[in-house]
């Protein structure tokens, strides 16, 4: 990642994930399978309630992508806010209160277990606010600010970021430019004085730079991206091969 | 619950619709109640249950909130709708939409009798250029001309049409965004009704999602195959299955009802009614006796609060249980999915028979609305090997469309960045 000494930006813009915070080796569908397992784990020693860690990752894979679906009928510039897809998965596998609580502590946990800072990047970050350039964060992601910010609070005690920016917050995404364009409101800065980091091509990239911006391209490693797609190949190869668990229940076949 | 049939097959039938129709058809309507559910413009929307499929979708859906407690977000009516009543919205002036439409339905046969079919009308008195085989813009000409028989039928189409608005307007109740639910596949009638009634909103939530008729698919962004979506059977992804005998999902959800082709003004401020909604419609919904819809229905009344999590599983397992009896069926299994002759729609009253008539061999498996069974039906005890062959043959032709997928993809300039 090749940064320039100097932003000469009034305000750094950041992208959070594989930008700020860095994600391992491992891929989606396999961080949803941990935070399925570890879930499930909690929900038995306390609560004493069995579920199957299956049926965790199915209710949230589920709840995501048609909760997304859902999204791109009605309003496809808007996001989709975690709580609310806590509180389906809740209702999926019968769950409420501080089992249901779960869920969202599991996700975090995971999160926080497969992040790690970028370095290199911070130390350049807190350099520019430390000679006077606002360093605020913009996420396209079902999580709210608050969960955000415990994020990097935990993985980088003294990150320079003074604003978190997310679409399900504002209802509005940076892959559609919607987020951005909030972002200059609240801001109050011309898009030219906005120097916007990232790594996603379309969201961090392209639609910024349409919208007048500055933008700086960072890059993950090839083989970890390779790794990341083999991983959820592996993924979708076992789970088809996997056999769905049998259930025992009054009136069924399966019982 | 559906009583204790005495015939085997309508047994077996019934069987087939608990263990394997009905749990499918749970995950669907867990699937539609999470769309519903994570809908953003809720207040300005309706699940509208097509007539005919949808309105048994909407019986299921209506007992499975009932038995898991599931709260509904989106009112829902029933829609009385077909191919035949999108297509009269959508006429003035004809767009691509509708014209494709028409043209694969009606390839060689005269305009006059598509005429006939959207005017439910025999007295027209055409001019002889009506008689030539359907061509979408000597069709489109012919309706636009300045003639008395041609304007008789634009006046006969409009009449209909405009019965029909009035029909969804009482069913959204101003509401402007539609989500039409329905069994499926190419979503028809929604790119008809985005068409036609583009001061709308329209979106298609069905069961199955195929592009099987080859056509453009510009309504395809917004219509969701919640179930199944794929434009042909893959042997490894079982829901594709489906689409081995689309019709048998077809027969399990349509009620015996006509399909909707004339509305009526009704008496007093009432909205119009359909030609479907003779007197006791809403009874002949519910399983006429023990079968597939009965058994499927029977699933889900045995479905409870905590029982949620166990959908997809039981999904999963549903699934297994359908591609073994489609794909591959013995001699029972044939017996009891032995369906009754099909309609061809659009407005006319032709049937289609499962089981193609007697002819060449090959021809009658070919022509029939279920080959692995028409196979297993002439050859009872050889037709094994038959059906090992078809399996491979898709195997095959499944390869080497996703290695021709594949290399279109790399074809295209890489993108950088990780999604």
């Amino acid at each position: 990642m090749l940064l320039p000494e100097r932003s000469a930006a009034r305000v750094v813009s950041c992208d959070v994930f594989d930008t700020l915070l860095l994600r391992d080796h491992r891929s989606e569908s396999r961080r949803f399978r941990d935070i399925a397992g570890l879930a499930a784990r909690r929900l038995a020693a306390e609560h004493g309630i069995q579920r199957d860690p299956a049926a965790i990752w199915t209710a949230r894979t589920e709840v995501q992508r048609h909760a997304y679906r859902a999204l791109d009928l009605a309003r496809p510039t808007g996001d989709v806010r975690f709580a609310d897809m806590v509180d389906a998965m809740a209702r999926i596998l019968g769950l409420a209160g501080p089992a249901a609580a779960i869920l969202h502590e599991a996700e975090i946990a995971v999160e926080r277990s497969q992040l790690s800072a970028n370095a290199p990047l911070l130390a350049w970050l807190a350099a520019e606010a430390w000679s006077g350039t606002r360093v605020i964060a913009v996420s396209d992601i079902y999580h709210e600010a608050g969960t955000i910010a415990l994020l990097l609070g935990a993985l980088c005690p003294r990150h320079p970021v003074a604003r978190i920016y997310t679409s399900a917050d504002h209802d509005a995404t940076k892959r559609t430019g919607a987020l951005f364009a909030t972002v200059l409101r609240e801001e109050g800065a011309a898009p030219g004085e906005i120097l916007h980091i990232g790594d996603d091509h379309r969201a961090d990239v392209a639609i910024p730079r349409a919208l007048g911006l500055r933008t700086l391209q960072v890059v993950r490693p090839r083989h970890l991206i390779l790794r990341r797609r083999t991983d959820a190949l592996r993924a979708r190869i076992v789970s088809a091969l996997a056999p769905p668990p049998r259930y025992g229940r009054p009136g069924s076949r399966f019982a | 619950m559906s009583a204790a049939p005495a015939d085997p097959a309508a047994a077996d039938a019934d069987r087939f619709g608990r263990e394997a129709l009905g749990p499918v058809l749970a995950e669907f309507c867990l699937r539609l109640w999470l769309t519903e559910r994570f809908l953003p413009d809720a207040e300005d929307a309706t699940l509208l249950f097509c007539a005919r499929g949808g309105l048994r979708l909407k019986l299921l859906y209506e007992r499975f909130l009932a038995r898991t407690g599931l709260p509904a977000r989106v009112p829902a009516a029933a829609l009385m709708v077909s191919r035949l009543v999108a297509a009269r919205t959508a006429l003035e002036p004809p767009g691509e939409g509708v014209l494709s439409e028409l043209g694969r339905e009606f390839s060689g046969r005269p305009m006059s009798e598509v005429a006939a079919a959207l005017a439910q009308r025999q007295d027209l008195a055409l001019p002889a250029a009506w008689d030539a085989p359907f061509a979408a813009g000597r069709f489109a000409a012919l309706l636009a001309a300045d003639e008395p028989a041609a304007a008789a039928l634009r006046g006969a189409i409009a009449e209909q049409d405009a019965r029909f608005r009035r029909h969804v307007d009482a069913c959204t109740g101003g509401r402007r965004h539609g989500l039409l639910v329905d069994t499926g596949l190419y979503g028809s009638t929604v790119r008809l009704l985005q068409d036609g009634i583009p001061a709308m909103r329209w979106s298609g939530l069905q069961f199955a999602r195929s592009n099987y008729k080859r056509l453009p698919t510009p309504h395809f962004a917004r219509t969701l195959g919640l179930s199944v979506e794929s434009d042909s059977y893959r042997p490894w992804e079982t829901c594709t299955a489906a689409l081995r005998f689309w019709h048998l999902i077809e027969a399990a959800l349509e009620p015996d009802l006509p399909s909707v082709r004339l509305f009526a003004d009704a008496d007093g401020d009432g909205p119009p009614r359909a030609n479907l909604e003779v007197a006791g419609w809403e009874a002949r919904i519910e399983p006429e006796g023990p079968g597939l819809f009965a058994g499927a229905l029977a699933h889900v009344e045995t479905l409870r609060p905590d029982d949620l999590h166990r959908v997809p599983a039981e999904a999963a397992r549903g699934w297994r249980a359908f591609k073994r009896a489609v794909v591959w069926p013995d001699a029972r299994m044939v017996a009891a999915l032995e369906l009754a002759d099909r309609s061809r729609d659009f407005g006319r009253l032709e049937k289609v028979a499962q089981f193609a008539a007697p002819g060449g061999t090959l021809a009658q498996i070919r022509d029939s609305l279920w080959r692995e069974g028409a196979l297993m039906r002439r050859f009872p005890r050889a037709g094994r090997a038959g059906l090992v062959l078809i399996e491979l043959a898709h195997a095959a032709r499944t390869l080497r469309l996703q290695a021709s997928a594949l290399r279109r993809r790399a074809a295209r300039p890489a993108l950088q960045g990780a999604p």
